[in-house]
């Protein structure tokens, strides 16, 4: 018996020797049907990634290397494209190829893929993603570069920039930094607690039926374009911030805290309103000054210069405030109504300032509504 | 001379145009040959023979060669004067132009055949007359004009337009019938109102143009989801850009309406930009 227990103990070594998977950072590997495929990567490497269809998911992590899995691809290729003279030391720009089983050749080219991905790489990487009709949700990683033609893109703590564009789907970026770069046609665009690493950090956002959610971005300059969607932002002001908000017919809507200060410069039409919940200081008005409200208010006319080609108009109506509480002053918004349009259409700038006028808002709004809202 | 006489000299002999020693020679010689004497003999009786017959002609007067040249130079002379002599009268005309009716067989087929000429000459003139002509209408002071080619829009603005006809009932004409002047032979082709541009407008639309031949170009027909939101939202710039557009016409002077306009066309700039990236991205799978 005890000559017949070594030839058996061996025996069973060999043959879990030849069931075990083997471990390999450069092989293939499968695990419960998933395709697997992991490479040795520079801390800030570059990935590029590109299928037709299919969602597209992205996690930066603290490891050294970059590793691609999908359920769906027959097969996944690395692709070294960076020219560095040491093949042995990490690769810094990686081209990753998805091949799905109706083309596992991969005669078809890159973006053929039918097959839907999750990469883990660097946290300090940049990736490059492109899809179709997929969904792309990138985390947690230094820059990104998302574009999808019919997908939804999900982005959340880039770190240094993030351009992302859809024609049809909706964008969502939260808790990021850097520069913001986004446009969507037909979707809204959604950016949460964004803020600068640096005074050159833009947020820049465009829509053409979309609307746009702007709450808690804290870059120096921020613009916001969108034709027939409205847009809203909350939020405090950057010191000495600039925003930029232009719509054509959609309504602009800043939810400010009550100690906000800014200088508002604005283009409206004639015939829309602007409401403010602030007192505004008027310096310019393209119609006739409004009314000094009563106690309460700190509103003063100006002196106010008719723009050529604009013919005055009444005077518009102010609400008289409410009387004072006891506890505190209570300012009743100020609306300044639709004057009594002379001209077919006409346009009239509007300078206020509220406070000492530290941040500076340009309204542009063909159609629009203005409403300045206390939060 | 011993050799016969050949029929040549014969003939010199009896004609008289030997010599004198020849002839004394040839008489000897007829003397003592009979060969001779009876071909001379038969020659004789020719010449008498042909004398007799040709007697009235030989009795006719012929001029010499003197006189001939004499009444050369006098005809000469004569026709000399009469071309430098001017035509004399009506009669003279007169009578040249009714030459003209003398129906020789070679003047009359040169007349003939200068009548079909032209008499296919008018009928090619008449034929091409006739198709120069425009189609003369029923009524009065109105032409037919051709149908105006749609904008490269795409707008449905196709100018027609249905006119009763005579039993009353409508009709859909292939062409617009629109009033012009009375004295327009040549049915024009209607030109599109020029559109006055605006300052700074132009290098827009190029752009647009541009963008959306490429948008165009190529086989493969617009996935239906592309298709969708490009359509979407194109409306949505034209709109904002017609409804800008309006109001700079409205308010020449005002530079924030120029703006809005402005910024709607690179709204579509944008837009068009990213449905041509799409394009060309579903264009190579």
């Amino acid at each position: 018996m005890r000559f017949l227990g070594l030839p058996i103990v061996l025996a069973i070594i060999f043959s879990l020797a030849g069931v075990a998977p083997a471990v390999d950072g450069k092989k293939d590997k499968k695990s419960g049907g998933k395709i697997e495929r992991s490479m040795a990567a520079d801390p800030n490497v570059t990935i590029t990634l590109c299928v037709m269809s299919g969602e597209i998911s992205v996690r930066g992590w603290d490891k050294g290397e970059v590793r691609a899995q999908s359920a769906d691809a027959e097969q996944i290729e690395f692709r070294r494209i960076d020219k560095a003279k040491d093949i042995s030391r990490p690769a810094n720009r990686i081209d990753v190829m998805v091949l799905d089983r109706t083309d596992p050749g991969g005669t078809k080219g890159d973006c053929q893929a039918l097959a839907n991905v999750e990469l883990d790489i660097p946290k300090g990487a940049t990736v490059q993603v492109q899809t179709r009709d997929g969904n792309i949700s990138i985390v947690g990683v230094a820059a990104v570069y998302a574009g999808s033609q019919n997908g939804d893109i999900e982005i959340g703590h880039a770190q240094r920039l993030v351009e992302a564009g859809s024609v049809g789907g909706s964008i969502s970026l939260k808790d990021s930094s850097g520069r913001i770069n986004l446009s969507s046609a037909g979707g809204g665009v959604e950016a949460t607690n964004i803020r600068a690493t640096s005074a050159e950090d833009s947020f820049e956002v465009g829509t053409v039926s979309g609307d746009i959610q702007l709450d808690g971005v804290s870059n120096g300059k921020v613009v916001a374009k969108t034709v027939n969607g409205n847009v809203t932002m909350t939020g405090p002001l950057t010191h000495s911030g600039r925003y930029a908000f232009t719509t054509m017919s959609g309504d602009v809507t800043l939810a400010l805290p009550p100690d906000a200060s800014f200088q508002l410069n604005a283009k409206v039409s004639q015939s829309q309103e602007i409401v403010s919940d602030f007192a505004l200081t008027f310096t310019m008005d393209g119609a006739t000054p409004p009314a000094t409200p009563k106690a309460g208010a700190h509103s003063e006319p100006g002196p106010k210069p008719s723009p050529p080609g604009v013919q005055p108009a009444p005077a518009p109506k102010v609400s008289p405030p409410k009387p004072a509480a006891k506890s505190g002053t209570v300012v009743s918004p100020i609306i300044v109504q639709r004057s009594v349009v002379v001209v077919p259409y006409a346009m009239r700038r509007i300078t206020a300032v509220c406070g000492s006028g530290d941040a500076t808002i340009y309204v542009a709004s063909f159609g629009g509504t203005l409403h300045l809202q206390k939060k | 001379m011993r050799q016969c006489l050949d029929e040549g000299m014969l003939q010199s002999y009896f004609d008289g145009e030997l010599s004198t020693e020849v002839m004394e020679r040839a008489t000897s010689h007829l003397a003592s040959c009979a060969v001779c004497a009876a071909a001379v003999s038969e020659l004789e009786q020719e010449s008498l023979l042909l004398s007799t017959a040709l007697a009235a002609e030989f009795a006719t007067s012929v001029p010499t060669e003197r006189l001939r040249q004499r009444l050369d130079s006098a005809v000469a002379g004569l026709q000399v004067e009469n071309a430098g002599a001017p035509r004399a009268g009506v009669a003279a005309l007169l009578g040249s132009f009714f030459e003209l009716f003398n129906f020789a067989l070679g003047r009359t087929l040169g007349y003939a055949s200068l009548i079909v000429m032209l008499t296919f000459g008018v009928i090619f003139a008449w034929m091409k007359f006739r198709t120069s002509v425009p189609l003369t209408p029923k009524d009065n002071n109105v032409a037919v004009t051709y149908p105006v080619k749609p904008p490269a829009t795409g707008g449905n603005d196709f100018p027609v337009k249905t006119i009763p006809n005579e039993g009353g009932k409508e009709a859909t004409p292939k062409y617009v019938v629109r009033n012009a002047k009375p004295n327009s032979s040549r049915p024009v082709a209607p030109k599109s109102p020029a559109v006055k541009l605006i300052p700074g407008e132009r290098s827009y639309l190029q752009t647009i143009a541009k963008l959306d031949s490429t948008i165009k170009s190529g086989n493969k027909a617009m996935r239906p989801t592309l298709q969708v939101e490009y359509e979407k939202n194109l409306a949505v710039v034209d709109r904002a850009i017609a409804a800008t557009r309006s109001a700079v016409k409205s308010n020449p002077n005002d530079p924030d309406a120029a703006d809005f306009m402005f910024q709607a066309y690179q709204s579509k700039v944008d837009l068009l930009n990213s449905i041509a990236d799409a394009r060309v991205y579903n264009r190579s799978q």
